[in-house]
């Protein structure tokens, strides 16, 4: 009996022997992985301009060709919306500067968005996303519009499903992380396209800060009233001067992209407000009817102007600034603020040469870019 | 079994490093600790409340400042540069704390630092500084594109004429132009060993306001630092400044 329980346990004391040795080789013995795609990385000094300076960029997400590309095909697909209708340009539209010519998009179904579409473009240098400021990165931003009601509607879960079975997201996931298709990487493919998408070559960019050569007299005008601070008449107590545009709408960017001095403002549109903006995401009174400040690069492209896109022209725009500010409006922006309650009523031909100048910043080779067009086509 | 389990573990671990506990490394350095106040106290954006001897009553939404030069000034006179010198306060976002882990070991007897880069580089392209550097102007925001230079420092808000005022007003002083990059020196002896520290700097918006020069906000509530009459009061401004700034202490 004794003899039979040495056995056993000199039994188990082989077997386990054994068991750690074949533990320990498990992976010498491991059939040897498939190499990865080699992925074209992007040296970002290739798509972002010296006159801009690099970015922040998320290094858990580096450009790659693959991503990039990846990234492009799924904007431009409608697989993305629940009824495959309706993909992200049908309201981000190039030539628009990815921006919708609609005071509020159409989405699946006839359903209206309840803000006017943002541009694209130059993402890689603002810090938060959506008109109220809601969203810090890009792939997070990607999976709003996919799941909302009232723009394509789908499920995360039916939307991996679908790109599964599309032999070309097979392809491209796999070439562009290694991976079979899914949400994750989906967002980061879309994350990187957008980070690409720069505008950089409009009249306005090449003659930025300070080469008044360029510009003709009209739009030189334009240009000191934009960055030109407003005056007050000691005596009178008029404004003249300029019509300080560049507090919010200032650098090369024509935008202020530090959401706590001027990135996020109100511009004195309501005394009562119906949309809090980033005072609902906040949850701050202070932040009530404050909205992320665009750029105004491509500005005469993106028209109808403001969150809610109640200003069809340019010329409406103009004369809210300098002759509508509502200066009851709930946490108005201090820079406007500090002139109120007078307006700063800009003439005619000061308003033409405002608007000359805000001409001077389309750019027509970002619209035309076939780096950022439809793949498909 | 045990005895075969604790084999298994055994075996598999051999090879490798044994794995050790975290060791903190021995700390030195310094960190600068920028605390906004208003008469000793708290302030808080976003909050109407602070009272001047004239019975204005502030709120601020931004201050935001650029240091140039910050150094730790020994007790010869010399100074030890922290980091490359720049910094940028962002009350906004609490970016009011500034860690020096390789700080020379000494004594010192204060801290020194410029309002604004020197005019070579406040009229230099922004764009050069990497992303996250306090000169890159995309970062600060703190930049007049059109040949202006770097705004060094910016406080905005709103005010009313007294507590019982219904409406608002709104203030605005953004210290820029190479007029104005001021030297600070902030007193206090301290020593630095191998123990870190932290030094506590108060940035007393109601000395700001009031002392020794009172600005009276409804006369005139914004300067940008350009004009005769906004030179001036930005001139008030910096003077109050300079008591404004002081080293609380450094334990």
């Amino acid at each position: 009996m004794r003899l039979r329980k040495k056995h056993i346990a000199l039994f188990w004391l082989l077997a386990s022997a054994g068991l750690v040795f074949q533990a320990c080789r498990k992976d010498e013995k491991a059939p040897l992985k498939k190499t990865p795609y080699q992925r074209t990385y992007i040296n970002p000094y290739t798509i972002f301009p010296e006159k801009y300076g690099l970015p922040q960029l998320p290094q858990d997400n580096p450009l790659s060709e693959e991503g990039v590309y990846l990234g492009r095909m799924l904007f431009y697909d409608p697989v993305l919306s629940l009824d495959s209708t309706i993909s992200c340009a049908t309201c981000h539209n190039q030539k628009n500067a990815f921006a919708d010519p609609v005071k509020y998009s159409t989405g699946i179904f006839g359903l209206e968005s309840t803000r006017n579409a943002s541009a694209l473009y130059n993402l890689a240098y603002s810090r938060v996303f959506f008109w109220d400021a809601r969203q810090k990165t890009l792939r997070e931003q990607v999976l709003e519009p996919i799941q909302a009601h009232n723009e394509m509607a789908l499920t995360l879960p039916l939307l991996q499903q679908r790109l599964k079975r599309i032999p070309r997201y097979k392809e491209w996931f796999a070439k562009a992380f290694d991976s079979e298709p899914d949400i994750f990487n989906m967002a980061l493919a879309m994350e990187q396209f957008m980070l690409t998408i720069v505008s950089k070559d409009s009249r306005f960019t090449d003659f930025w800060p300070g080469k008044f050569s360029k510009l003709t007299a009209q739009e030189r005008e334009g240009a000191l009233l934009f960055n030109g601070l407003v005056d007050e008449d000691p005596v009178t107590g008029a404004l003249s001067g300029g019509a300080d545009c560049f507090h919010c709408h200032g650098s090369v960017f024509v935008q202020a992209n530090n959401p706590n001095f001027g990135g996020i403002a109100s511009n004195g549109l309501n005394p009562l407000v119906t949309d809090k903006g980033f005072g609902a995401i906040s949850g701050l009174s202070s932040d009530i009817g404050t909205f992320k400040t665009p750029s105004l690069l491509n500005i005469a492209l993106t028209a109808p102007y403001m969150h809610d896109g109640r200003f069809k022209t340019l010329d409406e725009v103009i004369d809210h600034y300098s002759d509508h500010i509502r200066f009851d409006a709930p946490n108005l922006h201090p820079q406007i603020k500090v002139h109120g309650p007078k307006q700063r009523l800009l003439t005619p031909t000061q308003k033409a040469a405002l608007k000359a100048y805000l001409l001077t910043m389309t750019d027509t080779v970002f619209i035309n870019n076939p780096a950022y067009s439809n793949p498909f086509k | 079994m045990l005895f075969s389990g604790l084999l298994f573990l055994a075996a598999c671990e051999k090879g490798k490093t044994p794995v050790q506990p975290p060791v903190t490394p021995e700390k030195k350095g310094i960190t600068l600790s920028f605390n906004a106040e208003w008469n000793g106290q708290p302030l808080e954006l976003s909050k109407m409340q602070y009272t001047q001897p004239n019975g204005e009553v502030l709120m601020f939404r931004t201050w935001s400042t650029i240091l140039a030069k910050l150094s730790l000034v020994r007790e010869d006179n010399t100074e030890e540069l922290l980091g490359d010198g720049y910094q940028w306060i962002n009350l906004a976002t609490g970016r009011t704390q500034f860690n020096y882990a390789t700080a020379s070991t000494g004594n010192y007897k204060g801290i020194r630092f410029q309002l604004g880069p020197d005019s070579a580089i406040n009229h230099g392209d922004p764009n050069i500084w990497p992303a996250s550097h306090p000169l890159n102007s995309n970062l600060t925001g703190l930049h007049w594109g059109w040949a202006g230079g770097y705004i060094f420092q910016a406080i905005d808000g709103e005010y009313k004429d007294n507590a019982s005022a219904g409406s608002t007003s709104g203030l605005s002083f953004h210290t820029a132009t190479d007029l104005f990059q001021t030297t600070y020196f902030l007193p206090f002896n301290f020593s630095l060993d191998t123990k870190h520290k932290t030094a506590n700097i108060a940035m007393d918006a109601a000395i700001m306001f009031s002392q020794p020069n009172a600005i009276v906000l409804k006369n005139k509530s914004v300067s940008h630092s350009s004009g005769p009459a906004e030179v001036a009061l930005m001139q008030k401004i910096i003077e109050n400044s300079k008591g404004a700034y002081r080293i609380v202490s450094v334990n």
